[in-house]
């Protein structure tokens, strides 16, 4: 019996590399979209575990893919809130704004910056002034990602 | 001297190479490369049953600065994309006459574009823009059934840009130095959650140096015009895809491969419709219509022996001899495919039934002799065939490192014109294995067939051909981890009945044809931005050799902040044939791109640096001689981004 229980572990453990050899769903790169997001909202609030409010933003890649995020239902919890989908909410105000649509950036005068694709590659962009506005320093690492309000703009 | 020149211009690469570092390995910046590298559609969409793969991705393809289809395909190991006398760009395997095969098969995303008349995806295809096209993969080996379309040997899958990623307006212009251009139009955007497209407009003129044959010059110079959308909703897809080819025909049916005058017009469309019942994709409808117009037009002299046209075809001296030709054809095309996966944790069955129906309509026939002017319309009475297809194919893991696949496709011809009715199948068994960590072994044997087209057909002296019928096995070893990748790939493969094209028209072989292939292959990356690849090839085919059957080619790819690079030579081996001796090839590749800003860049590139490409050998009655199948180029190009 023990055998056949040592046989059975062994072979959930070697559940390895097969998997990704006929898996034609790769969930790697939702992975590391949570892990900038949770990066960024770390540097951000220099805490470990991050109360996120979503708007629009789909809540299963956090359940099943974050380690730091803990979503919430109140948005006055929130220490930081994502967006993907536009929508007017008083309660915006005052909120660390994170956008996963560029254009979301000039719509939602209280985003900080997004996590973005464009011509196939996953772009991060932040903007000086609202940062500013915030009081939020980033490290040297995020030099250049930051631009001034006007660039948003003239380019992406 | 030329070696020298070769030599200096590699260490003028590889300097320039090594001189730049990759962009930092800060922590956000890595984290963001490394999303870029999880996020590659290529890691999604590769089908390991359809054969031994090749995948270009969206980054190889930009640092290529590939922007058609022959770009990519020239690049391709163990073939050779080579001219034929259509003047169309063809994939020719190693050491065959580049005719028109039809054991390539295109698709664009679902929909399979090779022609109804000629089982050929290229005289269309040849030059297509690359604009909207993420990534591709190509499946070496014969018999992948998955697909449900004619069998093959070699299948080429470009697949679109994912419209949510793109979000961009784009325009790119390039010139060649041969005074030709090309400017395509590219939009893809996600418009809500649920509805998305893509957009591509192209249009190009390329121009090629006239060739010398017969002391005639012959032309291959065309005209082209692509229109691609794709409607997304939900999980449905509604892809169009408009296209207009106008060229000249370079040798085209002329007994002394010069004809006075010549033109191939095409236009073509396709609607597909392809839903997805379940949000796995596990089960699927595809629905296709194809047609294709086309205009084919040629003049040559009495004297230099006229036209070839095989049921009216007599050499001068005949009054018989036709010295103009013109032919009109709409050709039709009607696909439909149903396919459900059946999945357990072990086990995954694949059933999926097709019917495709393919018309070949000659619309108009006028040819005229010296002393005729006449119109036909029936050379060929068999012009409409109906394809059921039954497919199943399992995969299934014997234990965790070990997968096994066994495929079976049951095809029933239907054909009009007193032309028999026949059922014939493909059948195959492969696996995958893991031994050890980081090492593969993969392997399939096979048995297929491949179909006459209604070109062969028609161009076979009692308009009577058996299918081809090939029974083969390749074998793959591949060690692969983050930093490289080495492979070696052997095959063999018997033919009978090989339909092949001679004095007398095309004709099935009397005799078995064998071939071996073999294939090593290395890749080294340096980091995410950078990798240097290699390949050295051999086939022993036969056969006397009518094309090359060794190559190699090395391959350096950069991405610096602002810069790309590209450099890639690709030497083909020479061989002699009668007393034409034709001389080994240096095909050296160069490009640069470089980013002024985010949304501008220029680049240049030049092909055939070295001026020194593999020939084409031609036989008529008046000579034989050769022609170049590439010439030295340069292209400018500018993007701009909106």
């Amino acid at each position: 019996m023990k055998l056949v229980i040592k046989i059975l572990l062994i072979l959930l453990i070697l559940k390895t590399s097969f998997g990704v050899i006929i898996s034609r769903t790769n969930e790697k790169d939702i992975k590391y979209e949570i892990k900038i997001l949770e990066k960024i909202a770390e540097d951000i609030t220099h805490k470990n575990k991050i109360n996120v409010y979503v708007i629009g933003y789909d809540r299963k890649k956090i359940i099943n893919f974050s380690n730091h995020f803990i979503l919430v239902e109140d948005i006055q919890k929130a220490d930081i809130v994502i967006v993907d989908k536009y929508k007017r909410i008083s309660e915006l105000k005052n909120k660390i704004i994170l956008t996963t649509d560029f254009n979301l950036l000039k719509e939602i005068p209280e985003s900080i910056g997004a996590l973005y694709w464009k011509k196939g590659r996953p772009h991060i962009i932040f903007i000086k002034e609202r940062l500013k506005d915030y009081n939020i320093k980033l490290s040297d690492d995020y030099k250049r990602y930051i631009v001034s309000e006007k660039e948003i703009y003239s380019s992406w | 001297m030329k070696n020298k020149r070769l030599i200096l211009l590699f260490i003028f690469i590889f300097v320039i190479f090594l001189n730049l570092e990759s962009f930092s390995e800060e922590s956000i910046s890595k984290l963001l490369q490394e999303y870029e590298e999880a996020s590659e559609l290529s890691k999604k969409t590769r089908i390991e049953s359809l054969g031994h793969v090749v995948v270009y991705t969206r980054k190889d393809l930009e640092i290529m600065q590939a922007y058609t289809l022959s770009d990519v395909l020239r690049t391709l190991k163990l073939n050779q994309n080579l001219v034929n006398r259509f003047g169309i760009e063809n994939m020719t395997n190693p050491g065959v006459y580049p005719a028109t095969p039809t054991s390539f098969r295109l698709y664009i995303d679902n929909q399979e574009v090779s022609s109804v008349h000629t089982d050929n995806p290229f005289y269309m295809f040849d030059y297509y823009p690359l604009d909207h096209i993420d990534h591709i993969e190509i499946y070496i080996g014969a018999g992948s059934i998955r697909l449900g379309d004619e069998p093959s040997l070699m299948i080429i899958k470009l697949y679109t840009k994912e419209p949510e990623r793109e979000n961009v307006f784009q325009v790119r212009g390039t010139l060649t130095s041969k005074s030709g251009y090309e400017m395509s139009f590219f939009d893809g955007r996600k418009i809500s959650p649920n509805f998305s497209y893509i957009f591509l407009f192209h249009q190009g003129f390329l121009n090629f140096d006239a060739q010398k044959v017969h002391n005639q010059n012959i032309f291959r110079n065309l005209f082209k015009k692509y229109l691609y959308l794709n409607l997304i909703y939900k999980n449905t897809s509604l892809q169009f895809n408009f296209g207009r080819v106008n060229r000249y025909i370079f040798q085209g049916l002329s007994i002394d491969g010069a004809p006075t005058d010549g033109k191939l017009k095409s236009y073509d469309y396709d609607i597909n419709l392809t839903h997805y019942f379940t949000d796995d994709k596990s089960f699927k409808l595809n629905l296709s219509l194809n047609q294709n117009y086309r205009n084919f037009r040629e003049e040559n002299d009495y004297l230099d022996g006229g036209i070839y046209i095989p049921p009216i075809y007599e050499p001068p001296p005949s009054l018989n001899t036709p010295i103009f030709y013109h032919e009109e054809r709409k050709l039709e095309k009607y696909n439909l495919y149903l396919g459900k996966e059946f999945n357990t944790k072990r086990n995954s069955l694949l059933t999926a039934i097709s019917i495709k129906q393919k018309n070949n309509n000659l619309k108009q026939v006028r040819y005229k002799t010296p002393v005729k002017d006449e119109k036909s319309k029936n050379f060929l009475t068999f012009n409409k065939e109906t394809i059921y297809s039954l497919i199943l194919e399992n995969q299934f893991n014997i234990t965790e490192k070990n997968l096994l696949f066994t495929s079976l496709k049951i095809d029933r011809y239907l054909r009009n014109g007193n032309y028999d009715n026949f059922t014939d199948f493909i059948g195959r068994i492969g696996f995958i294995s893991s031994p050890f960590k980081d090492w593969f072994l993969k392997g399939f044997v096979t048995r297929t067939y491949v179909p006459p087209s209604f070109f062969e057909t028609e161009l076979a002296p009692n308009r009577r051909l058996n299918q081809e019928i090939l029974t083969g096995a390749t074998f793959e070893i591949i060690n692969e981890n983050n930093k490289h990748r080495f492979s070696f790939l052997a095959g063999y493969v018997n033919i009978q009945d090989l339909i092949t094209f001679t004095e007398d028209g095309s004709v099935n072989l009397p005799y078995d044809v064998d071939s071996f292939l073999t294939s090593l292959d290395y890749e080294y990356r340096f980091n995410y931005d950078s990798k240097i690849s290699l390949n050295y090839y051999k086939s022993f085919y036969e056969d006397s050799y009518i094309s090359s059957v060794e190559g190699a080619s090395i391959q350096l790819f950069k991405r610096a902040e602002k810069f790309d690079f590209y450099g890639g030579l690709f030497f083909k081996k020479g061989f002699k044939i009668k007393d034409v001796k034709i001389k080994n090839s240096y095909d050296l590749i160069a490009g640069i791109s470089y980013n002024i800003t985010k949304t501008l860049s220029i680049k240049f590139k030049g092909e055939n640096l070295l001026n020194n490409s593999l020939r084409v050998i031609y036989f008529t009655p008046f000579e034989t001689g050769t022609y170049d199948s590439l010439e030295r180029k340069y292209f400018f190009t500018i993007e701009k981004v909106f």
